[in-house]
């Protein structure tokens, strides 16, 4: 009369194990759901009766007992449904424990019987520890990533209970919906239409080309300031094709974000392409972040984790939500606090982010430029300066006029700059650090040495005082990315370090006002 | 009642001088500058100083003739008030006055009692801040003009500025990129000329002439800024570095007693300071209502001239600059050169020394204020070698007096101070002296860095640009520059680069 089947939900970005017992005794008939169930899990009751019952299974008129255990954590979601079902069905005799030994269950039941998909597969599955795992037919391409469990399915609950009871075979997994596109792309074998956008496509643009391509390989944070119709958007959208592809460990957290949010796999990623971000300036601090009253879902930061989180307009967006970015761009994790719980989200991200110089774009420019001073002013301070220190490339990005447009040639393409991204960063791994950004303050003279006329150059400047001591750090960090670029192996020369200067030139314009800095 | 016994005696120490009772007396609460004018007026500080701690009636008597403004009143009243202290009230303003004056000599009297001079004065002499009071050698003579002439100077840096020539450069806070770039080059070009420029520290308008100043190369007199509050209160805020950049080269000062807070009613007084010390007043942007335009009400009564800078008849900033054009209070100042004429004549008429230059030389680089096709051909004839140069060297001083002549045919005395300056009194301020001199004898070394110079337009140009027309790779040109930056060939502007 008792039953009890594995599974799991969902908190965050992980999985956690739930054992659904189901108790039906004698008594007044009824069904009740403890343990911590929220709205959508209590529910549950309703559709799971009427899914048996469409089924043309019976429904025990007798009082039923749902305990999620362990009781203190709150479930959320309706994932729950299927194991609930699958309980009262053992408990009243229907199937055999046996059956079911070693098997874990997830999904959502529709009231005609059908399983339907829920936010997370991944991570619950990984969750859940059995041996075999049946998944809602949807779900079967995100449970496969784990690589542990066994995965079976089914299209709804009626032949599920004929498999398990072995009248009918178990349904072939390679047929469920979108499984075996997915699974090709993971193999590598996407199709060409899906590529993101060339760089050979933008013409001119030697400092955007050269700081992308620097932060690809060194892994910093870029800011772009332009006029309106510059380029920066274009840019930006080509930064993933020459990021390193990610590997399999990245591929399967990235999806394993995306399924906890709900969202469909993405089809480039499994193929190995770093995903790419880019919220809307509206986005709420929540929706960027993370979190929620239910199951604290991943914000956009962590969405974007191994991959680009792109913000346009970014003096548009509202200065809290800007601010809260500072701490997971120092840790490369976000945590979210909530009464109830408090979870740690992956956050790792390069963060690319473009603005016009002023409110009406054209950046203090002379005769085009409608601002005043003190609305440039704000303007600038839109960002507040430990964000903007949070950039080791800031840049100014111009379109060109005719006679320089017509008078360039195709620049190089994403996969010759993409070769060189990727040796660059095997460099960066044989010094021990992820890459060049993360290079230690205390340890860059022993990393990142400067020959003597790089120190000249540098020293100058500081005691200019247009740099300062953490922007010299920054300078340096991207100097090394430089030399790594060039396959220089020894001490960073000076034409790094000034290139390095000049990929930052923005921050003058943007601290020191126009040309009367 | 004396109040000697409270500590008094200690409050009169023999050794100080009797400019250190003036500055107690100013640094009492609620004491303006039209207070302080009527208490010491003919009398030692000393003395006043010491009827104030015995309670004399006759002091009430004197402020009470003042009608005296509190700090509670708008600015423009209190304006107001300070220039027409003397001004017969009705009985009851009379009375309301007399009841005033007291009541301030009662605080007065429990503050100075309590604040012993010395200490004040030493605070001062330690913090770096001089006092110059009417009368002493040292005090700005031009001041005397004032309509009411200030009793104190405080002064932090250099006052010798302050001496001729003097111009003074005014205008809205809220300044157009126009405004500042024109404020920017008056200040730079003045100061090259060995000019005296004078303005007020605030934002905009004044600022950029202020920074104008200090960016001159061969500069021979340092910024001078006259503030509204103490000499030690920095204000705005965000000219605190421009603030002490004028400390180093040149000279701050006020009429308020240091640690004075900027208030509103402070700067139409600051503004006839500058009016006063200005042997030529240029407005450069102003609202119809502004600020600057108490300076020039000011300079007007003054007898000082004023040189308006036209701007946009459809902008906000320039409705004051052109109204004062239009209804004939001010000549029209388009570049420098209209400012110096102007200055020559004044500076003949009050037997002043012309100790400027008014030389046009073919180095006269067209500035920002031109339009962007000028700069291109500049470039050009830049170019085309060292006899071009010299041959545009030798025409333009024509083409400059008779430009001159066009405009200021009525003071041909004026034109003809320019040749003999350059041939003789002023050897630094001629065509060898300043940044073209130097940009001959450092020059590019290498070929690279030549190409790289000449990408570089004399408008903001920024790397991306450099690369595409040199072809070179931008590590190479990022070198370069630098490089070219050490030599002062070019320097930034924003993200940008600009050519010097």
């Amino acid at each position: 009369m008792i039953a009890a089947v594995p599974s799991a939900t969902l908190l965050g970005v992980e999985g956690r194990r739930i054992l659904v017992e189901v108790h039906v005794s004698n008594g007044l008939p009824g069904f009740t759901i403890v343990g911590l169930p929220d709205t959508a899990c209590r529910e549950a009751r309703d559709r799971v009766r009427a899914a048996l019952l469409s089924s043309g299974l019976s429904w025990p008129m007798r009082r039923v007992t749902v305990n999620l255990a362990p009781s203190g954590i709150r479930k959320a979601g309706a994932g729950l449904d299927l194991p609930i079902a699958i309980g009262v069905l053992v408990a009243t005799g229907e199937l055999e424990a046996a059956s079911i030994a070693g098997c874990g269950f997830v999904g959502e039941l529709g009231l005609d019987g059908t399983l339907r998909s829920v936010p997370g597969v991944l991570p619950i599955v990984a969750a859940v520890g059995t041996e075999a795992v049946v998944v809602p037919w949807g779900a079967v391409h995100e449970a496969h990533l784990v690589g542990g469990p066994l995965v079976r399915t089914a299209r709804s609950l009626g032949e599920l209970v004929e498999a398990l009871n072995g009248r009918a075979p178990w349904p072939d997994v390679a047929e469920a919906d979108g499984f075996g596109r997915r699974r090709a792309a993971l193999h590598g074998a996407g199709s060409l239409d899906e590529r993101p956008p060339d760089l050979a496509d933008i013409r001119g643009q030697v400092v955007g080309r050269r700081a992308l391509e620097v932060a690809a390989a060194g892994g910093h944070h870029l800011l772009m300031s332009g006029p309106p119709g510059s380029g920066k958007t274009m840019l930006a959208a080509r930064i993933t094709g020459i990021l390193p592809p990610l590997d399999r460990s990245a591929v399967i957290e990235t999806c394993r974000i995306h399924s906890s949010a709900g969202l469909p796999l993405p089809e480039r990623t499994l193929g190995g392409e770093p995903p790419f971000r880019a919220p809307h300036h509206s986005v709420s601090a929540v929706a960027l972040l993370g979190g929620g009253t239910a199951y604290l879902r991943p914000g956009e930061i962590s969405l974007a984790t191994n991959g680009v989180l792109f913000l346009d307009e970014i003096a548009e967006f509202p200065g809290t939500v800007l601010d809260a970015l500072r701490q997971p761009l120092e840790e490369g994790v976000v945590r979210i606090a909530r009464a109830r719980a408090t979870v740690t989200l992956p956050a790792a991200f390069l963060l690319v982010a473009a603005m016009n110089p002023c409110p009406c774009g054209q950046g203090g420019r002379r005769l085009a430029c409608e601002c005043s001073d003190a609305q440039l002013d704000r303007y600038a301070r839109r960002l507040s300066g430990p964000l903007l220190d949070r950039f080791d490339l800031h840049i100014a990005v111009e379109g060109l006029g005719a006679s320089e447009l017509f008078g360039t040639v195709p620049g190089e393409s994403s996969a010759t700059v993409a070769a060189r991204v990727a040796a660059a960063r095997e460099i960066a791994r044989g010094r021990g650090v992820s890459c060049n950004a993360a290079i230690p303050a205390h340890r860059l003279d022993e990393l990142a040495p400067l020959d003597p006329k790089a120190t000249a150059l540098l020293r100058r400047r500081v005691s200019q005082s247009s740099l300062s001591a953490r922007g010299l750090d920054r300078v340096r960090r991207v100097a090394r990315t430089l030399a790594d670029l060039g396959q220089v192996e020894g001490p960073v020369p000076a034409e790094a370090a000034a290139t390095a200067l000049e990929l930052r030139a923005g921050r003058r314009a943007i601290l020191g006002g126009r040309w009367v800095a | 009642m004396r109040v000697e016994s409270t500590g008094g005696s200690s409050n009169c120490e023999e050794d100080l001088p009797d400019v250190a009772y003036a500055v107690a007396l100013a640094a009492l609460g609620e004491m303006t500058p039209a207070r302080l004018r009527v208490l010491l007026e003919g009398h030692p500080a000393r003395e006043v100083y010491e009827q104030l701690l015995g309670g004399d009636p006759a002091l009430g008597e004197r402020l009470a003739r003042l009608g005296g403004p509190t700090r509670s009143e708008s600015a423009q009243t209190a304006l107001d008030m300070e220039l027409s202290w003397g001004a017969s009230g009705s009985l009851g303003a009379m009375e309301r006055a007399r009841a005033q004056a007291q009541a301030s000599l009662r605080m007065w009297r429990l503050e100075a009692a309590r604040t012993p001079v010395a200490r004040g004065w030493q605070e001062l002499r330690a913090g770096g801040i001089d006092v110059v009071r009417r009368g002493d050698a040292a005090y700005p003579a031009r001041l005397l003009r004032a309509r009411q002439v200030p009793e104190l100077l405080y002064v932090r840096g250099r006052l010798d500025e302050a001496s001729a020539p003097c111009v003074g450069i005014v205008g809205t806070r809220r300044a157009t990129h126009y405004g500042l770039e024109v404020a920017f080059g008056f200040g730079r070009e003045l100061a090259e000329r060995g000019v005296a420029v004078v303005s007020g520290l605030a934002r905009g308008i004044d600022a950029a002439a202020h920074r104008g100043v200090l960016a001159a190369t061969a500069r021979r007199k340092g910024p001078l800024a006259v503030v509204g509050g103490g000499v030690d209160v920095v204000y705005p805020r965000e000219n605190r570095r421009l603030w002490e950049e004028v400390l180093e080269t040149g000279g701050v000062l006020s009429e308020a007693p240091p640690g004075a807070p900027p208030e509103s009613w402070r700067f139409p007084l600051r503004n006839r300071i500058i009016a006063a010390l200005s042997q030529v007043l240029v407005v450069v942007e102003s609202s119809r209502q502004g600020g600057a335009i108490h300076t020039v009400l000011a300079a007007d009564a003054y007898g000082v001239p004023v040189l308006a800078v036209p701007g946009s008849v459809r902008s906000p900033q320039s409705e004051g600059t052109n109204a004062i054009i239009q209804e004939g209070g001010a000549g029209v100042a388009l570049d420098v050169h209209d400012v110096l004429a102007v200055l020559s004549m004044v500076c003949e008429e009050d037997g002043t020394p012309v100790s400027f230059s008014q030389a046009r030389s073919a180095d006269d680089r067209p500035r920002p204020v031109s339009s962007s096709w000028r700069l291109r051909s500049g470039q050009r004839r830049d170019a085309g070698g060292p006899e071009a140069a010299a041959k545009a060297r030798t025409t333009a001083p024509a083409a400059a007096v008779s430009r001159s002549t066009g405009r200021h045919g009525g003071t041909p005395q004026a034109l003809e101070l320019g040749p003999s300056l350059m041939a003789g009194t002023s050897p630094s301020a001629s065509t060898h002296g300043g940044r073209p001199a130097r940009a001959e004898a450092i020059a590019p070394t290498t070929p690279v860095e030549r190409a790289v110079l000449e990408a570089v337009d004399y408008t903001a140009t920024l790397i991306d640009l450099v690369c595409l027309r040199t072809r070179l790779d931008l590590g190479i040109v990022a070198l370069a520059i630098d490089h070219l930056e050490e030599l002062r060939l070019v320097r930034s502007e924003g993200a940008a680069w600009v050519r010097t």
